[in-house]
């Protein structure tokens, strides 16, 4: 229980100290023995399942009576000292495998041993510390602001060499520049899924296709609880989609090159497939038509995102095969066209760019398909709808034919 | 005259009490309830999505995050005035990253020594060695090209490289189609410096990839690259021949995989932590979420407060480091409440604690004197103040000033702040605001219809955020204190309605709830008053006691009396 908040003794007894000590080493006594045994295990490179569970308990177990033992007598530099050795032992007692815990731990220790020290010097020299660990600590906060482009050179140097593995370790690396420089489009993800039904096509003899969008994300089926939290996170998981490499159309890029004629290829109908037209620079600059994402999105985010959807859309009786992933930008509607009647939900709002068609195994397929990371506009038709149609659509959706497959467009 | 401290002392003093006084904590104990809600729902929410998170094949695989947090190639902005230390690199293209490494690999293990391997090399040494410092004629990148246009049939190509040990055969213009052109690299070479050119050229070609396509993506890569760049690239794989196959593989692995040299590299790998990076099954997932959602009601209801806020944080942040995809603005501001509730003592007040400690005065005070003492009914009264709480408070409102700081200043970056388009932006966007109602749009489509309207609306909304924002951090330590804190709810208040990011908001809201005095927050949640009641016990029966004490103990109102019975029976 609390004993921060301490009234006169005579108020609130104090818990023994005998007992507290009891509590810290029963503590100490579960983290050794898990430690001695630990260290036994993993010398011999035993791979007992059920070894590792009574280590994981133990750790648990002793971890928790120390920290307990701290909380009941947080001034006893004594207590905090069998904390420190008591997560020593815990380090040791638990499996290798269990790095992320051993880190921890670790940071558990060194901070039973500054507790060792601030508890056990006179109160002039702890506050004088504690100031140090506050400076210390909005330093870090301070840097983590400052380090989104142009950020100075002093603050990167500190951030970098300093500070990034405490606000790494405690997630406190935001820099808080939320809606800037200014609020942006989100992004979201468009993916066709192709699935191997176990059902034989009459016509090819083969395993029946069957195909599906999944939309994300869709206020109607992401938003299971009534404060939209899981909608959201998965309004987060097709933003990670949205950087691009900024310094791309370097003149030296002989991909450049390449995917350009690639792309003149896919506006010309070439290899037999539908045409896809370059949009026109007014709707889209042609420059802002190639968008090759960072880095660290092609390499894992994308190719992650694959494969769980793959494995996430898998049952029995059905396979899923590949997925093809565009991702859109969701274009504000500007407030101009708004007042005369645009819906902010038109498709021609929507910027698609195709992100590739990956395997079950999260590849992509063909890192040179004619459209990899162009646009594939959804344009408006010059004459607006026409009479004939009973549907009234107005555009032309070329994402629905580069997927082959209709995209079905309707409001949340 | 008297002895003044002087002012150094002063600020010292100043200093002190600003971060290590005692406070009420009440306000703490008021924000851990509420935090500790919302941290549930959080994580409640999560239920949902247990797998599709943090499961082993989740959004974010956990091959990929394990890969990250071991090895994520950190590397240090240089020091001094020179440029960040070069790295072999691969194209980021896969088809073209494809058949760069497959040359490395190719090359290392057909030359797996330095002798063997220099010669296939030296052609490109001879390219950098010439290009000198001269970066404007990029002799280096024309002997490449150059080497892109050799033909695979060895005879034409023998033909071809006649010219570059024969200045004979040499079109010198670039115009006379019958003569061959050649690098300029060679241009004033002797005869026999020539020849080795031409000798080394060679080698350098049999080294590299069969496939036209393949070869070209390697000279491709290697003319794209700085000089730089390649010198680091051919020095990587001199590298590789000092090493064992295995760390050979391991170092390539590495290169393909992050893109860097691990020799460049300052530091690897992410110090996070994470229970999901262990537990993977879904039915031990299942447990150990139930098991974190227990100890955050535990935490919510100020039960075993220092231990399961410790743990609450712990648990919060094992979901956070574990997909970070899955991450926005409202998992900061959960980390940093649940972070500073765990530094102060967030149990002194409005918690299980609390409780427990009013029925151990209550029953010390009974034991001693057979009465409540004039301490103890202080004690029941408020709970005394806390240095810990005082101090965790003083965070929280200094941390919330950085926060406002940061997010102000920059706006001030962005164009749309300045026309106040950026209000705009904020109220259609599809994807947060309510525009997907009809009424609000058509609300919305009214409002704005006039443009001057518009434009007032929009100015008062940015100039409303930017007041907010930048004026906080200042006006919050002085007597607008209370009006300040309102401009913040409505900040934030407006956020959720017309966003739609609720927990944002409220978690926003509730660290606004640290510049709020205790003493207020307790006017507030006391209960009112009603009939006193009376509770006559025996002091000697440990089980009247005992009962006296926990009647007292839960009777928060203060509406019960305790009288002994010294009646026997």
């Amino acid at each position: 229980m609390n004993r921060d908040a301490l009234p006169p003794p005579e108020v609130v007894p104090p818990i023994e100290l005998r007992t507290v000590y009891r509590i810290a080493f029963s503590g100490l006594a579960a983290c050794a023995l898990s430690g001695v045994g630990g260290s036994i295990l993993d010398a011999v490179e035993s791979r007992v399942a059920a070894a590792n569970t009574i280590r994981l308990l133990l750790v648990a177990f002793g971890v928790i009576a120390a920290g307990s033992s701290i909380s009941l007598r947080p001034t006893e530099w004594k207590i905090w000292g069998l904390a420190s050795i008591a997560a020593s032992g815990a380090y040791l007692g638990l499996p290798p495998h269990w790095d992320s815990a051993r880190l921890l731990i670790a940071v558990a220790a060194w901070i039973s041993v500054v507790g060792v020290f601030l508890t056990a010097i006179p109160t002039a020299y702890r506050l004088s510390l504690g100031s140090v660990l506050v400076l210390v600590h909005f330093g870090g906060i301070f840097t983590a602001t400052t380090q989104p482009d142009p950020s100075p050179w002093l603050s990167s140097q500190i951030y970098s060499r300093v500070y990034h593995p405490y606000l790494t370790f405690t997630y406190m690396r935001n820099a808080y520049h939320f809606y800037s420089p200014e609020p942006g489009p989100a992004s979201l993800l468009f993916v066709l899924i192709q699935y191997e039904v176990d059902e034989i096509d009459p016509k090819t003899g083969q395993k029946k296709l069957i195909h599906e969008w999944l939309y994300l994300p869709q206020r109607s089926t992401h938003m299971k609880d009534p404060l939209a939290l899981t909608y959201y996170r998965r309004l987060a998981i097709t933003e990670m989609t949205n950087g691009t490499i900024p310094d791309l159309f370097s003149p030296q890029s002989f991909e450049k090159l390449d995917a350009r004629d690639r792309r003149m290829g896919a506006a010309l109908g070439a290899d037999g497939k539908e045409r896809i037209p370059m949009a026109p620079a007014d709707f889209e600059p042609e420059y802002n038509q190639y968008r090759v994402p960072r880095p660290d999105i092609s390499r894992y985010v994308l190719p992650s995102y694959a494969k769980h959807l793959c494995v996430e859309h898998s049952a029995s009786g059905r396979r899923v095969k590949t997925v093809k992933i565009y991702r859109l930008e969701h274009r504000i509607v500007p407030v101009q066209t708004f007042v005369k009647g645009t819906d902010p939900y038109h498709p021609a709002l929507y910027r698609a760019y195709f992100l590739g068609e990956y395997d079950e195994t999260g590849r992509l397929i063909d890192p040179e398909d004619r459209m990899l990371y162009w646009l594939v506009p959804i344009l408006l038709k010059p004459g607006g709808a026409s009479p004939n149609d009973p549907k009234k659509i107005d555009y032309d959706d070329y994402l629905s034919k580069h997927a082959g497959f209709q995209v079905e467009w309707k409001r949340p | 005259m008297t002895n003044s401290p002087g002012p150094l002392r002063r600020g010292w003093k100043a200093w002190l009490n600003f971060w290590f006084a005692a406070a009420d904590p009440t306000t703490l104990g008021f924000i851990r309830i509420v935090t500790g809600c919302l941290v549930l729902y959080v994580h409640l929410a999560y239920s949902f999505d247990l797998q599709s998170f943090f499961g082993k094949d989740g959004w974010y695989g956990l091959e990929y995050v394990d890969r990250e947090r071991r090895e994520f190639p950190h590397v240090h902005p240089p020091a001094n005035w020179d440029d960040y230390t070069r790295s072999a690199q691969l194209p980021e293209f896969p088809h073209r990253r494809k058949a760069v490494s497959k040359y490395m690999r190719d090359l290392i293990a057909a030359r797996p020594t330095r002798g063997e391997l220099d010669p296939s090399l030296k052609y490109l040494d001879r390219l950098q060695f010439a290009q000198g410092n001269d970066v404007r004629n990029r002799i280096d990148q024309d002997g490449l090209v150059y080497v892109l246009h050799l033909s695979a049939d060895p005879s034409i190509r023998r033909n071809q490289l006649l010219a570059v040990e024969n200045e004979a055969f040499q079109d010198k213009d670039k115009a006379n189609r019958a003569k061959e052109p050649v690098p300029v690299l060679v241009n004033g070479m002797t005869a026999e410096e020539r020849k080795a050119t031409a000798a080394d050229i060679e080698v350098f070609f049999q080294s590299l990839p069969r496939d036209p396509t393949e070869r070209s993506y390697v000279l491709n890569h290697l003319i794209e690259m700085s000089p730089d760049q390649r010198s680091a690239f051919v020095e990587f794989l001199r590298g590789l021949t000092t090493l064992s196959p295995e760390k050979r593989d391991e170092r390539m692995d590495y290169l393909e995989y992050w893109n860097i040299d691990p020799q460049v590299v300052d530091r690897k790998g992410n110090p996070t932590f994470s229970i999901w990076y262990h537990i993977t099954d879904p039915a031990g997932m299942a447990v150990a979420h139930t098991v974190i959602l227990i100890i955050m009601l535990l935490f919510t209801v100020g039960a075993f407060t220092r231990i399961t806020s410790v743990l609450t944080w712990l648990a919060a942040v094992s979901y956070i480091h574990r997909t970070q995809q899955v991450l926005f603005g409202m998992d900061t501001m959960m980390n940093i409440l649940l972070f500073y509730c765990m530094i102060g003592n967030s149990g002194a007040a409005l918690s299980i604690d609390r409780l427990f400690n009013r029925y151990r005065a209550v029953r010390a005070s009974l034991t001693r004197s057979g009465t409540l003492d004039a301490p103890t009914l202080e004690y029941l009264q408020r709970p005394p103040d806390s240095p810990s709480a005082g101090f965790a408070l003083r965070l929280l409102q200094v941390h919330f000033c950085f926060i406002y700081m940061a997010s102000g200043m920059s706006k001030l970056k962005g164009g749309a702040w300045w026309n106040t388009t950026a209000y705009w932006d904020t109220l259609v966007n599809p994807e947060f605001t309510p525009i997907h109602f009809t009424w609000y749009a058509e609300l919305l489509r009214g409002i704005v219809s006039s443009r001057p309207v518009f434009a007032v609306i929009s100015s008062i909304g940015v100039a409303f955020t930017f007041i907010a924002e930048l004026g906080l951090p200042f006006l919050i330590w002085t007597r607008l204190r209370p009006y300040v804190v309102v401009l913040g709810l409505l900040l934030h208040a407006g956020i959720a309605v017309f966003m739609g990011l609720w927990i944002f908001s409220l978690l926003m809201m509730t660290l606004l709830l640290s510049y709020l005095p205790g003493c207020a927050l307790r006017e507030r949640l006391a209960p009112g008053t009603g009939t006193r009641k009376i509770f006559a016990f025996d002091p000697k029966d440990p089980k009247q006691l005992h009962q006296a004490s926990r009647a007292k103990a839960i009777d928060i109102s203060g509406r019960l009396d305790l009288v002994v019975n010294s009646q026997p029976g």
